[in-house]
């Protein structure tokens, strides 16, 4: 058995990079990274270092065309570029984002090669995680797909059964359509419910199709759901799930939008929720795929306030490692300058740190009902179908 | 409409039609004489004149029968350059679940209550995926141009749009579903516009 956890890394990941403004910046990472540095917790022989992803191996995620597409657009204004996606205000063209793009799959992919050869237990690329590219175009700030990429490796490569659990606030759009016919991946994405956000998909009949039917799996949450409900319909789901499918590997995507402080959605989850997310997952993955677990990035657009808090947790977590109670006050002194907000001095959140949500058990209620709904379904066709 | 149309005849038996209504999971039919629309008999109809299902199976009377006995007339029709939302209108004040589309004298289709709700369902565009938008206006000419036009500079495509009366007078509600990830610049310019977001709202931070 190697090392219990490798993380994946290159200064270089900071070119996928759209603008100064853009909300999906790779500073997120950086200050992730920097915030581990400041607690001792990221040895420099726990780092791997990713290359970019051949041509060959974007194929496995992209249409070869759409490949093409970004590398000719890469670097210039083009007018083919808004039917792949591309040049839109959420995923405007940028030089480079060819290469940027393909490097950040190249990490996925190490990561999966590293966990299937043994090599470690558990790999995590916080670069990756870009669950809303398709097959031929981009969208919502997601060029290549990197999650697509590295479950398309373990099938053929490895003939792995691969689960995918995704617990961004946005619905894992991406990666369901790309094995929505495949019955030896099982998607679960846990999201806001798409009545209001981006995608607008997610919904629990979304179930795969053909061969492939019941192993997609969609939690679309209430907005201003909160951490005891969002737990609690995790919980019900996603062990369940995972115990019935026996895969040989999890994916994960980390994406940490729905916390209350994110700017992008509405979900009102603490870092209690990822904690223990984070644990659960963590432990399913001993418990039913030999302990192997690939965790990628995802959203996350509150960069200084809650992104390097939780992704910590989630490297904590997965290296085995205990995160001090409180943020170096150092760092903390280094940041607020530049943060524009008051930043929190723990890692986690106390009880009480926002506003009570007045329509909570009007929100619980509803999210019971969707999950009884959802698991109504499920079971009838795991009875069925294995 | 659905069309062709299934219907009967004036002496056609209640037991036969009762047997077409379930042979084309149907609760509607037109009864057509010569060719032209003289009544109409519903699954409601048929069963009122059936015996109950706990006192007997005595059907011989179902048999002799015919649904002119039974039928309605004169029957509410529309025509087919009628609006959706008129026929919508009709079968909200009559109570009633079907209208029969009569051109020339002919029966040349049918719409059902169920078909409004379909074509309802399909106009408030809850199946095209998008992010959800809703913005406080006043009633009056430019405001629905002026949001657009925000979310138009920004490049972003609008996929379904509703524009329905707010509850204060003088006011509508405006319900896009757009196709954009990251709203935050659009909600920012719509406010600085003077327009109210009721959705999205802001939480935590």
């Amino acid at each position: 058995m190697g090392k219990q956890a490798g993380f994946i890394y290159t200064p270089e990941f900071a070119q996928y990079n759209f603008h100064a403004d853009h909300p999906f910046g790779m500073k997120r990472l950086e200050l992730t990274l920097e915030l581990l540095q400041a607690v001792d917790l990221l040895p420099p022989e726990a780092i791997m270092q990713p290359s970019e992803a051949t041509f060959e191996e974007l194929l496995l995620a992209h249409d070869r065309d759409y490949i093409e597409a970004v590398q000719r657009i890469s670097g210039r204004e083009a007018t083919e570029a808004v039917e792949r996606g591309l040049g839109t205000e959420d995923t405007p063209v940028f030089p480079g984002m060819h290469r940027a793009s393909a490097l950040i799959v190249g990490g996925s992919l190490l990561g999966a090669r590293a966990v299937m050869e043994g090599e470690v237990d558990h790999a995590v690329n916080l670069a990756g995680g870009l669950h809303h590219a398709m097959r031929e175009k981009a969208a919502g700030f997601c060029i290549y797909n990197d999650a697509v990429a590295a479950i398309a490796f373990l099938r053929s490569k490895y003939n792995a059964r691969v689960a995918y659990v995704d617990i961004d606030a946005h619905h894992g759009d991406g990666v369901q359509a790309a094995f929505y016919n495949d019955p030896n991946v099982l998607t679960v994405s846990i999201h806001e419910t798409g009545r209001y956000l981006f995608p607008g998909t997610g919904y629990i009949n979304e179930r795969g199709a053909g061969s492939g039917f019941g192993f997609s799996v969609n939690v679309p949450l209430e907005a201003f759901t909160e951490d005891g409900s969002w737990i609690k319909s995790f919980e019900a789901v996603v062990p369940y799930m995972l115990g019935a499918f026996r895969p040989e590997i999890i994916v994960t995507q980390n994406g940490c939008d729905a916390h209350y402080l994110d700017p992008l959605t509405h979900l009102c989850c603490t870092t209690n929720a990822y904690s223990i997310a984070f644990h659960q997952l963590h432990l399913l993955a001993h418990r039913v795929a030999g302990g192997r677990l690939l965790a990628l990035g995802g959203g996350g657009y509150d960069w200084w306030r809650v992104v390097p808090r939780v992704w910590s947790a989630l490297w904590a977590e997965l290296s085995g490692k205990k995160l001090p109670a409180e943020i170096p006050a150092s760092l903390l002194e280094k940041w607020s300058s530049r943060a524009g907000a008051e930043l929190p001095a723990t890692f986690g959140d106390s009880p009480g740190c926002f506003a009570p949500i007045p329509r909570r058990t009007e929100i619980e209620e509803k999210n019971v009902i969707t999950v009884r709904n959802l698991l109504d379904g499920l079971m009838y066709q795991f009875a069925k179908y294995t | 409409m659905q069309s062709p149309v299934i219907t009967a005849a004036p002496d056609t038996s209640i037991y036969t039609a009762l047997q077409t209504l379930h042979n084309h999971n149907i609760r509607h039919l037109p009864v057509i004489e010569n060719e032209t629309l003289v009544g109409i008999i519903s699954d409601r109809d048929l069963r009122d004149a059936s015996p109950s299902s706990l006192t007997g199976s005595e059907t011989s009377l179902l048999h002799r029968l015919p649904v002119r006995e039974i039928m309605s007339s004169p029957v509410i029709t529309v025509h087919p350059l009628d609006f959706f939302d008129e026929a919508a209108r009709l079968l909200y004040e009559h109570k009633i679940g079907c209208l029969p589309v009569v051109s020339n004298r002919q029966v040349i289709g049918i719409i059902s209550g169920t078909d409004i709700l379909r074509h309802l369902v399909g106009m408030l565009g809850i199946m095209a995926p998008g992010s959800y938008l809703e913005v406080d206006i006043p009633d009056r000419p430019g405001a629905l141009a002026e949001v657009t036009q925000i979310i138009k500079d920004h490049g972003i495509n609008v996929a379904s749009v509703l524009l329905c009366p707010a509850r204060e007078d003088g006011r509508k509600c405006l319900i896009l579903r757009v196709q954009a990830f990251n709203l935050s610049k659009v909600l920012r310019e719509i406010e600085g516009a003077g327009y109210r977001i009721m959705w999205p709202v802001a939480t935590g931070g």
